[in-house]
């Protein structure tokens, strides 16, 4: 296991230049100690929010991201952790550093903090309207889910819909085909679906 | 390897699971039919069951205890998976009376589902789950407001008042474990209040 752990730490101190994308599919401290388990992209098992060690966490995403400057799922899972640890201002700044790299699920969590009015993150639901319309685009099932929730409820009202009626039911059709057997999720599908109908006038 | 995994998880299960009430000790019908979601199970759940092992450890177990809701749902679980719908509904019926919170549920949600053949019956749906969720089942307190709000129980005698479901919904909230349960419940909140029955 030790020597694991050094290769890993070699490969990331010794590579010269950016990483190549097989590099950035190594798994790091930084994934093993701060993955998400709801994250698609995540390379290893994710840990639970009550189980992040935040320091260790801290300590290993930042070392990461020194040895992987831009690497945006590092940069999402030390924002996570300084969100955990009540940096807000920091989770804010990086978790919208990986948003803008195009991370789906950095984009997902932009948007959960800006509808939830989290400190520091932008007090303009638009701008969780655009991170959810980018974020579901890419087939992240809660944003997919968020968006339609909050077209239907009128919570972007006034704001620009970068996704199409067709594609909201594109995004229901996905979250029912891919979502298994999940009690919860079918009754909170079914509820959207008649939501929707309601709001296309269908 | 299979049993090994089984024995490891069922020994983590019994230190840091619910403790068994005194007496209660882990069968296997326990180890193979446990729901996930049952608030009372004694081992870890099983999403994937077995059926012919589980209904082999379930009916011994069943025959040397026949009193035991706990087994007695996990029986008509079983069942019910294998398409013994018939022989799977006196021991769900059991369990219900004797207590089950699961088996409150779970027999609501297949009737209202209509599931294998069994008839549609709102006002038996409706008893069942004020039952579970006044026990404090999560999905039966989602369950409840939500079929009350969608006028599913029209016609029954509906018998918790408004604000004993209101008080369903807010226990809910706090029960809700990940994103899609916190926004089902928001859902459920939203709906019930919108409806003729919240007035």
């Amino acid at each position: 296991m030790r020597a694991a752990f050094a290769a890993v730490a070699f490969s990331l101190c010794c590579f010269a230049g950016s990483p190549s994308e097989a590099a950035r599919a190594t798994a790091t401290f930084c994934d093993r100690l701060a993955a998400h388990p709801e994250d698609p992209d995540r390379i290893v098992d994710g840990v639970p929010t009550a189980a992040v060690d935040q320091a260790a966490a801290i300590a290993a995403c930042e070392a990461g991201l020194a040895a992987d400057p831009g690497n945006p799922r590092l940069t999402y899972q030390l924002s996570r952790v300084y969100f955990y640890s009540g940096r807000s201002a920091d989770a804010v700044s990086t978790m919208e550093k990986s948003a803008a790299a195009g991370y789906r699920q950095a984009q997902f969590v932009m948007g959960a903090m800006i509808s939830n009015n989290r400190p520091d993150a932008s007090d303009d639901i638009c701008d969780a309207e655009s991170w959810w319309a980018k974020s579901a685009a890419a087939g992240r099932l809660a944003a997919q889910v968020s968006y339609v929730r909050h077209v239907t409820k009128g919570l972007f009202n006034g704001c620009t819909l970068h996704v199409s009626e067709d594609d909201m039911s594109a995004f229901l059709e996905n979250v029912r085909a891919t979502g298994g057997r999940d009690y919860y999720l079918r009754l909170l599908m079914a509820d959207l679906t008649e939501d929707l109908a309601a709001y296309r006038g269908d | 390897m299979r049993y090994l995994s089984l024995i490891t998880a069922l020994f983590a299960f019994a230190l840091s699971g619910p403790a068994a009430a005194e007496g209660d000790f882990i069968t296997e019908c326990d180890a193979l039919v446990s729901h996930p979601e049952d608030p009372d199970r004694i081992a870890p759940g099983v999403g994937d069951v077995l059926l012919l092992a589980g209904r082999a450890a379930c009916e011994a177990a069943v025959a040397e205890d026949p009193e035991n809701r706990r087994l007695r749902y996990q029986l008509g679980r079983v069942l019910f998976y294998s398409a013994d719908t018939s022989e799977s509904m006196p021991h769900l019926e059991f369990a219900a009376e004797a207590g089950s919170k699961q088996a409150q549920f779970v027999l609501g949600y297949i009737i209202d589902e209509a599931l294998q053949g069994l008839k549609r019956d709102a006002c038996k749906v409706e008893d069942l789950w004020v039952r579970s969720a006044r026990q404090g089942r999560f999905a039966a307190r989602v369950s409840y407001p939500r079929n009350v709000a969608l006028g599913k129980f029209d016609g029954c005698d509906i018998q918790a008042n408004t604000s004993e479901i209101q008080s369903f919904i807010d226990a809910a909230r706090g029960q809700a474990d990940g994103y899609y349960q916190g926004l089902l419940v928001a859902e459920v909140a939203a709906t019930y209040a919108a409806s003729d029955h919240a007035k």
